[in-house]
């Protein structure tokens, strides 16, 4: 409704105002006019276009030329839209509008008295700046469309440009936050974990399975690829730490063995999710995990039968889920996996980069 | 009105918030007086600590949207109503349900419902200013829901528990200091729901630890200072009563983070704890927080050597949603600091208040003992709980 009132206001203040352009106007142009009045743009572009050569824009009046751009702005084709209004500014208000430009780097716009036709100028550039951004979410547009609309705003021009402002300020963050890019990032942490283990008596050939709690310190680094919201993550560390090794009572055969030196690798690939303003991380992945340990040879003793380990190293993959929370560049994260027949837990403190 | 009756609490305790939880730090809350009539929380929730549970903390959900957080305020106190500041008597009631599963690692998991806690409590504020506070929270419990130490109350087999959880008689006499006569929990360490944490059973702080004594508080805009003296739970057997001291220090740091340390020393007849503790609380991003409490305790008894034990308790509180929470709760305890033998635990869980006087929380715990003596496999935990208030 302030559109329309706005735009009537104009060409009635074409008609009325400017009384010795209206004698001289070409019939052309009072009759796109009068087809504009009807809502008729595609029409009021033609009559236009019988008036005038559209290529040569220095020779079109500035009302003739502000009526074609706002034509086109009617149509919804923004690019011509721009386009017109941008070769008014030039051929009519270059002066005005360098020292509108230069007041508004100085924040003096206010100071400034904006013509009339100019001040409209502004107002549909910002329009179509604004909405070419929603289009195509060009953060270019949002920045021409935000400059237009605050040399409205300071000009009084229009009630409503501050709210577009504080929209586009919002849809420019936003549109930042969705913007991938890469992240770097080096961790250290506790990794705990237990697994099975198949112990073979060497004569007999009998297996029995046996529990290794391993304990050990996990360094890494890691990439990401994704946005505030969403993302993929690659990451992989070495650890190194003991375990121990012990059968179940029920296994048949007796064997412990404690602080065997083992190391590894963990290496996996997932997605995660941050929520609460990019606070928190949740993520699943797929981990692979790789671990070699220096596992004795056993004699039971009470029967003397002499057993070996049979995987002293192993490889595993599974599933692992992540909780993380941030604090500027320093994440705590606590994972917990299922690996095989293992059960992973780690505790790690990650600096991103 | 009960706006104003806000505006009052806040001006009367402080610039800094609470609510039931120490989790909501994240929402700039820092200590409990502000929500609870105890000034280290647990306990019945006053009019303000309602109304912030009804309009700030649960979800919106289930409610209409025609029905303002206001409104939801207004119908936050006991009989619905909205709570005034003429009403001296404030009655309450909290339950607790948990549906626990052990060893969800075997064929043959074992299942229990346990009513933790079935409490009635009234208040009474009393005083121009209502300066004075007298507080008594009945609590009943089922046989079949009485821990494995029910023997400290004198309770026969088959016999249900009727007790004090706590009583007591609060002054403050000014607005930053105050001090209570009576039963309550020992102030010690970042005190947590989760009565089973390591930070709390081995500090002495569980769920029937409650204590009679006297506790001087002194609250300023900045920190927290607590100290108690105890004597023991004169319903126990006198066994299993303890004399001594604890206290609690915290000091805002800024607005998200908070840190602090807390002291007891207790004595039974036959053994002598010691615990001390580092406490720290940041919140994070709108809601989240992360909650830490490193410590230990040293125990003496007459018949072993003296032991240090050392615990760490790790808390994520991660907001997802109005009313919505997703934890991780990992807890390391180390039954003797000279050995190698340590327990871990991991909890992934979601917390979710879907209306005022509900809260919904579930709870998956791998349990990790590892030691250079025995390997022990992993066992799995569910812990389904409901809290209803009243």
């Amino acid at each position: 409704m302030v559109l329309k009132i706005l735009i009537s206001f104009l060409l009635f203040n074409f008609a009325v105002t400017s009384t010795v352009h209206a004698r001289r106007a070409n019939p052309s142009f009072k009759k796109a006019q009068k087809q504009f009045k009807q809502k008729r743009y595609s029409q009021s572009l033609k009559s236009l276009r019988r008036g005038y050569n559209f290529k040569k824009t220095r020779r079109i009046p500035a009302k003739a030329l502000f009526l074609i751009a706002l034509n086109y702005h009617k149509l919804k084709n923004e690019n011509k839209s721009i386009y017109y209004f941008n070769r008014l500014i030039k051929n009519k208000f270059t002066r005005k509008h360098i020292g509108v430009l230069k007041a508004l780097k100085k924040d003096e716009v206010d100071e400034i008295k904006v013509p009339y036709l100019l001040g409209s100028t502004y107002f549909y550039l910002a329009q179509g700046h604004y909405v070419k951004f929603t289009k195509n979410n060009s953060i270019q547009d949002a920045h021409k469309a935000k400059q237009y609309f605050q040399i409205c705003d300071d000009t009084d021009f229009n009630d409503k440009c501050a709210d577009f402002i504080d929209n586009i300020e919002l849809k420019i963050a936003y549109e930042k936050k969705k913007r991938k890019s890469f992240e770097f990032f080096l961790y250290a942490g506790r990794l705990i974990y237990q697994e099975q283990l198949t112990l073979k008596e060497s004569t007999t050939n009998t297996s029995h399975e046996i529990i290794a709690n391993n304990s050990t310190l996990c360094y890494g680094a890691g990439i990401r690829r994704g946005n505030a919201f969403s993302g993929y993550e690659l990451s992989g560390c070495f650890f190194s730490g003991t375990a121990t090794v012990a059968s179940a009572p029920s296994s048949g055969y007796d064997y412990k063995q404690s602080g065997v030196p083992i190391a590894g690798a963990l290496v996996e690939v997932g997605k995660y999710y941050k929520f609460d303003n990019e606070s928190t991380r949740f993520g699943v992945s797929l981990p692979i995990i790789y671990r070699s340990g220096l596992y004795s040879d056993a004699s039971d003793p009470d029967t003397g039968e002499s057993a070996t380990i049979e995987d002293p190293r192993s490889m595993n993959w599974g599933i692992m889920f992540t909780a993380g929370v941030q604090v500027s560049l320093v994440e705590l994260q606590t994972k917990l996996g299922h690996m095989g027949d293992a059960n992973l837990l780690s505790l790690n403190l990650g600096l991103n980069f | 009105m009960l706006i104003r009756a806000f505006v009052f609490t806040i001006a009367m305790l402080g610039s800094y918030l609470s609510y039931a939880y120490p989790n909501f730090i994240g929402k700039g809350y820092h200590n409990c007086l502000t929500c609870h009539y105890n000034p280290y929380g647990n306990g019945p929730l006053n009019d303000y600590g309602r109304g912030v549970a009804a309009s700030g903390i649960s979800d919106r959900a289930f409610i209409s949207k025609k029905i303002s957080d206001e409104k939801l305020s207004d119908i936050s106190g006991f009989y619905f109503n909205k709570p005034t500041k003429k009403s001296y008597i404030k009655p309450s009631l909290d339950y607790r349900g948990l549906y626990l599963k052990r060893d969800l690692q075997t064929d043959d998991p074992q299942t229990n419902w346990i009513n933790m806690q079935m409490d009635a409590s009234v208040v009474l504020e009393l005083g121009k200013k209502k300066q004075y506070t007298v507080t008594y929270t009945h609590s009943f419990v089922p046989d079949n829901s009485l821990p494995a130490g029910h023997a400290m109350f004198d309770v026969a087999p088959g016999e249900h528990l009727n007790f004090s959880r706590e009583h007591y008689i609060g002054y403050k006499m000014n607005k930053s200091m105050s001090v209570y006569l009576g039963k309550m929990d020992k102030v010690f360490g970042i005190r947590v729901p989760d009565h089973t944490a390591f930070s709390r059973t081995k500090t002495g702080n569980g769920q029937y630890d409650a204590t009679h004594g006297v506790v001087g508080h002194l609250t300023k805009e900045k920190f927290d200072l607590g100290v108690q003296v105890f004597m023991g739970d004169f319903e126990k057997e006198s066994v299993y009563r303890s004399q001594g001291l604890s206290s609690k220090f915290e000091y805002s740091v800024n607005e998200k983070l908070r840190a602090g340390i807390s002291v007891l020393h207790e004595e039974f007849d036959a053994k002598t704890n010691t615990a001390y503790a580092i406490i720290s609380k940041i919140g994070i991003g709108k809601g989240s927080s992360v909650m830490l409490e490193f410590g230990r305790v040293n125990v003496s008894t007459t018949s072993a050597s003296p032991i240090t034990q050392q615990y760490i308790f790790l808390q994520n509180h991660y907001y997802l949603r109005r009313g919505l929470y997703f934890m991780t709760t990992y807890e390391q305890f180390i039954d003797d600091v000279s050995g190698a033998s340590e327990e871990h635990r991991i909890s992934p869980g979601i917390q979710y208040f879907p209306w005022q006087r509900l809260e919904i929380r579930a709870d998956l715990t791998n349990n990790k003992s590892y030691g250079t003596n025995v390997a022990v496999k992993d066992s799995w935990t569910f812990l389904g709980q409901v809290h209803l208030w009243f």
